[in-house]
């Protein structure tokens, strides 16, 4: 799976980076990048033109839900069930920059 | 909603504000007892004693993210910086709730299986803006909000036949398609102001019944609103290079609650 870009009027598809063996569940556009959720918890950018997709955030197995993004930072929420059941308590709504870099 | 709780962060215990409303959730100061799954993301909100429902982002006053606890759910406030969150109200019947720049929105099951309201709530002022109807022959329904590059849009995604789309603003809902003909709706709809873009399934299911088996890309272009209520014009879809894979309002309510806001 990977992230393409083709013309609002159609045309040639082309990929951001070359086809990966991962899963992409979300996908948000704005100004020069595209930032996008790879399940389970890892969130990657890459700019519109192509390139390298920069790790922007990573986690553990998660329920994460939603993504928002603003001009500084990515907006989402975490939690880790316990088994079968989510436990109160165990949810956090966070805030990444959206600049950061995973080490 | 639960009105106490230990003495740790994010209960709502403690004293409560007069009236139905409830106190603001104590910012928590880490992720704990799950640092791991944050990440080095920062936890802006939480509550020992609940769950994170769901997440809008708006842009008013450095922005809001509102969320809902389990069970008896509410929607809660909280700066994109952190700090304690507001409680702004219960929420018994929410579908789905979605934010712009501009405000937040929601949608609600009424008594009425085959309608939903939808509400828009612009600097603590709440007003219902429209309804939303079961008019196809899906066993199932919902109404959907999404946000896109062109503001907020309405849509059922229980991958609908002859779906309708909506742009959701703070004073009304603007029928973009009505009854477009096509397949399966696959997903959430992008609008940019000018056309709609979304995939259509065929079938809805492989044969595992584990997902869609073909998807094309389409876009919704052209005047896509009806002439009159009455005699929608027909929305022209125009399928692009397909990229197959695999696999009339009521008056606005205002808060008055000094604490936090509801609706009366």
């Amino acid at each position: 799976m990977n992230v393409s870009r083709v013309a609002k009027t159609g045309g040639p598809v082309t990929p951001l980076f070359p086809p990966m063996d991962i899963g992409i569940d979300q996908v948000l556009v704005d100004g020069d990048e595209v930032f996008f959720h790879q399940a389970p918890a890892d969130i990657f950018a890459v700019p519109k033109t192509g390139g390298t997709p920069r790790h922007v955030w990573h986690g553990v197995e998660d329920e994460r839900r939603g993504m928002h993004l603003d001009a500084h930072d990515l907006y989402f929420s975490v939690t880790v069930p316990q088994g079968d059941i989510s436990l109160p308590g165990h949810h956090f709504v966070v805030r990444v920059a959206r600049t950061a870099v995973v080490p | 909603m639960p009105t106490s709780g230990g003495p740790g962060w994010g209960s709502s215990g403690g004293d409560a504000p007069p009236g139905d409303c409830q106190a603001p959730l104590p910012a928590p100061t880490s992720c704990d007892p799950i640092a791991e799954a944050c990440g080095d993301a920062t936890a802006i909100a939480g509550a020992s004693d609940a769950y994170v429902y769901r997440t809008a982002l708006t842009a008013a006053d450095g922005g809001s993210s509102a969320r809902a606890r389990a069970a008896l759910q509410a929607l809660y406030r909280v700066s994109k910086r952190g700090g304690d969150a507001q409680w702004i109200r219960e929420v018994s019947y929410l579908v789905d709730f979605e934010g712009d720049d501009t405000a937040l929105y929601l949608v609600e099951r009424t008594e009425d299986p085959l309608t939903m309201k939808v509400s828009a709530r612009v600097d603590d002022e709440e007003t219902v803006i429209g309804e939303t109807h079961h008019t196809s022959g899906n066993t199932y329904w919902n109404t959907a909000l999404t946000r896109t590059l062109a503001g907020v849009v309405a849509y059922d995604d229980l991958g609908p036949t002859l779906p309708s789309f909506s742009h959701v603003t703070p004073t009304k809902l603007v029928l973009l398609a009505d009854a477009v003909e096509g397949e399966y709706l696959g997903s959430a709809p992008a609008y940019d102001g000018e056309r709609l873009f979304f995939t259509w399934n065929d079938p809805p299911f492989d044969e595992d019944g584990s997902g869609p088996l073909h998807r094309a890309l389409v876009s919704l272009a052209g005047d896509t609103r009806p002439s009159s209520p009455a005699t929608p014009r027909p929305a022209s879809i125009h399928p692009w290079r397909s990229t197959p894979t695999s696999s009339t309002s009521p008056p606005a309510i205002r808060a008055t609650c000094p604490a936090c806001s509801r609706r009366r």
